[in-house]
């Protein structure tokens, strides 16, 4: 999209912004601009470049600025006033975008409630399901208990919600009417609690988008919000102070903290108001490297968490002074924040553990260069490593297609056994017939980066049949083993493991799924056979053994799952097939380096499997054929059984499950 | 008939001979129900999977098998895991991966049914 060049002026210049009480700005509106494309223009760049001289290019491409740290325990907050001017100037620039995604949903805590409890009431037998006699109660009531000011309570939105009501008023009326909580009305007692605006932006954007109308409330808010942004960005530095965010007087004067100190509910609506600053990933990056959460009395980072989602690429962070005490208070950027290049916890609990935890961090953020201020890696080695990355077959994000979450839950359930029960592991999943083999491979290529030292390989040579070393016919029988028993003794010589958890690491796998028709049926009822699934799974687990240093190992392990026998495991491991190599992190889609997928597959998948199953369900086709059936009829359940009516006849056997009613 | 074991070594040996010396020729070893499932992209049949590795972005490529084990499937197909290390191009650096073959018999040779390969880092 071109953006025009030239700046058009955003607010008035010559005056001196209208300051409200403790520098919050007031935005005023000056014309918008308006590329070809009719899009309302955010430009950063420009807008920086135009309104400082000599402090540095705001959009150049390279940080000049370290960021916070380097030891010294973060940056300050401030500047001169002249620079705040400029940072107000940008900010209200920015805002002349007038993000329009934002409108409906951005408010703060404190501008809404959600009222529980009219369902069970005597009013929910009301035509409107009682909403209106429930909002006249909430009004009545607020108001007398205002006595002093015997002012009107009034709620200015309401949205019926499954059980809930969510209403939208003035933070001033809102916190009158939470008082109201545990009131009795019709009949039932009402719980009334303050309503994160963020998860109603989350989880119900579409709807709220619809229903949602303005308040000038939420306007408002969204302006004070910004304004209190804009004189924590350092335009120079680009960086975007967020600390000691519960001493702050302006948003202690929005009541956003209800007497508590907490962030919880103010960060996310500040993200949101940053959200809608950026028209792209690319101009947050340009604009905001570094930022510091510093001195926000935080326990863990989930308060936090929005940070992330709002600024995947940040450089440089900042959580000085918190109460963080080990590596799980960060499990809500788990996986996540990986471009971070140097990241500081001076003054934190965790600090002491840092050597213990040292390599683990390291791992979780591939990028970082400084910790602490002290250097833990070398650009070289992070150069060797981004190369290291790069591939020339690009990396894809696995290709799970499960039917019917047999291959998730046998995964879910295969790696919790394997580490802690493996003869129960082999009642729920292996019968007489379930064979198992074992490979080692020795000469598997690393990256020198990655030379972690490699445990023996004693415990599983013996049991390694790879067909390229050994080449005598006995020994390739004899290490091939057949039924649970035989793979019991082979599972008891193997040390013990632990994998890491698939639910909160689920970057440390690589598992794929895919329908594979035509196993034997172990009923005999189907000469052609019935369906499994294979999965080939990549992953890492460590080794418990005497030694105090940490052993780990790489895996491929490929499954075959098909239905199991009469009177034993309803699925069943038909090939169990695992190779062991020395230990290196799994390559990361180039696509998605964020967030790797986790292996449940994405929602869409998921949606077009429930389909399938349904079809399954109706026409006794196999799940291939009716997702091949459904791909032709565009995911249309009716229009697809229409499709197989039509065409039943003309389908070969194997299109149908064997033993199925038609 | 040759044990499955040497079945499927020699199958490796011939596939990945051809692969590296002239891939397009590797038509011959898929059938219309076959299934390619390359770096998570699948393709079905065999126009479709030679047109996919075909297309692969490097001319030269060598493939270093370190690890081959095979089990028996059903009605005589052969299950083949296979490890090792891929060098293309210029590229120094080797990469692993990890390659799944299921081999089915039709009429005295075998074809096959799936392939499913995926680079795995190190």
């Amino acid at each position: 999209m071109l953006k025009r060049s030239s700046a058009a002026p955003r607010g008035s210049r010559n005056t001196s912004p209208s300051v409200r009480g403790g520098g919050i700005q007031k935005r005023r509106a000056g014309p918008a601009r308006v590329d070809k494309d009719g899009d309302l223009v955010m430009d950063p760049v420009a807008a920086g470049g135009e309104r400082k001289s000599g402090r540095g290019q705001l959009g150049g491409q390279k940080s000049r600025a370290r960021g916070p740290g380097r030891g010294s325990g973060g940056p300050s907050r401030g500047g001169n006033a002249g620079i705040i001017k400029a940072q107000q100037a940008i900010i209200r620039g920015l805002g002349a975008k007038q993000a329009n995604v934002l409108e409906s949903h951005v408010t703060t805590g404190g501008t809404m409630a959600r009222v529980d409890g009219l369902s069970s009431s005597k009013a929910a037998s009301n035509p409107d399901g009682g909403v209106e006699s429930l909002l006249a109660f909430l009004e009545r009531k607020a108001s007398g208990l205002d006595a002093k000011s015997n002012r009107a309570i009034k709620i200015k939105k309401s949205l019926k919600k499954g059980d809930s009501v969510i209403i939208t008023a003035s933070p001033e009326d809102i916190a009158e009417i939470q008082k109201l909580d545990n009131f009795m009305f019709a009949g039932t007692t009402l719980t009334i609690q303050p309503y994160d605006p963020s998860s109603l932006a989350r989880s119900d954007k579409s709807e709220d988008k619809k229903k949602a109308q303005v308040s000038p409330s939420a306007q408002e808010t969204k302006e004070r919000l910004r304004g209190i942004l804009a004189t924590r960005y350092d335009a120079a530095l680009k960086l975007l102070d967020l600390s000691a965010l519960a001493q702050d007087e302006g948003l202690k004067q929005m009541g956003v903290f209800d007497g508590s100190t907490t962030t919880s509910k103010i960060f996310p609506a500040l993200m949101v108001v940053c959200d809608g600053l950026f028209k792209t990933r690319q101009e947050k990056r340009d604009a905001i490297v570094s930022v510091t959460l510093a001195d926000n009395n935080l326990a863990d980072v989930s308060d936090v968490a929005a940070l992330a989602q709002t600024f995947p690429d940040l450089k440089n962070l900042d959580l000085s002074r918190n109460r963080l005490e080990q590596l799980s208070s960060l499990d809500a950027w788990r996986s996540k924040l990986r471009h971070l290049s140097n990241l500081v916890l001076i003054g934190n609990p965790i600090e002491s553990q840092l050597p213990t935890i040292k390599t683990e961090i390291m791992r979780r953020y591939p990028y970082l260069e400084v910790l602490n201020g002290v250097q833990i890696r070398t650009p070289d080695e992070i150069a060797a490593a981004v190369e290291a990355a790069k591939s020339p077959i690009p990396i894809a994000t696995p290709d799970f297609r499960d039917v019917g979450q047999v291959g998730e839950n046998f995964i879910r359930q295969f790696v919790v056994l394997y580490d802690n029960d493996r003869p129960q592991l082999l009642a729920t999943f292996y019968d007489m017939q379930s064979v198992l083999s074992i490979s080692v491979n020795m000469q598997a290529p690393r990256n020198p980066k990655n030379s972690v030292p490699i445990p023996p390989w004693a415990s599983y040579t013996k049991h390694s049949r790879n067909l390229v070393k050994i080449n005598n016919l006995p020994t390739q029988m004899s290490r091939m083993h057949r039924g649970s028993q035989a793979i019991q003794s082979v599972w008891a010589t193997l040390p013990a493991t632990r994998h890491p958890d698939l639910q909160s690491q689920p970057e440390k796998y690589l598992i794929e799924c895919h329908p594979l028709p035509g196993l034997a049926d172990p009923n005999n009822q189907s000469i052609r056979g019935v369906d499994g699934l294979i999965v080939t799974m990549h992953g890492e687990f460590e080794e418990q053994n005497d030694s105090t240093e940490q052993a780990l190992r790489s895996f491929s392990r490929t499954f075959v799952l098909g239905p199991g026998a009469p009177g034993g495991p309803p699925i069943r491991v038909v090939s169990d097939m695992m190779v062991l190599r020395a230990w290196g992190p799994l390559a990361l889609p180039r696509s998605s380096p964020i967030a790797p997928e986790t292996p449940q597959g994405n929602p869409e998948q998921q949606k077009q499997q429930a389909i399938a199953m349904q079809l399954v369900e109706r026409t006794g086709m196999t799940p291939n054929y009716a997702m091949l059936c459904l791909t032709e009829t565009g995911w249309d359940l009716e229009q697809a059984f229409i499709a197989f009516t039509a065409n039943k006849d003309k389908l070969p056997p194997d299109a149908f499950i064997a033993g199925a009613t038609r | 008939m040759a044990n499955f074991q040497d079945v499927a070594k020699q199958f490796t040996e011939f596939y990945y001979n051809q692969f590296d010396q002239d891939r397009t020729q590797l038509a011959a070893l898929y059938r219309e129900n076959s299934m390619l499932t390359f770096e998570s992209a699948s393709v079905a049949g065999a126009p479709g999977i030679v047109e996919k590795l075909t297309s692969l972005p490097f001319k030269q490529v060598k493939h270093q098998v370190a690890t081959l084990d095979a089990q028996p499937s059903v009605d005589g197909a052969i299950l083949i895991l296979v490890t090792g290390a891929l060098l293309v191009d210029e590229e120094q650096r080797p990469m692993n991966y990890s390659q799944v073959f299921q081999l089915r018999p039709d009429g005295g040779s075998y074809y096959i049914f799936n392939d499913i390969f995926k680079l795995v880092f190190g």
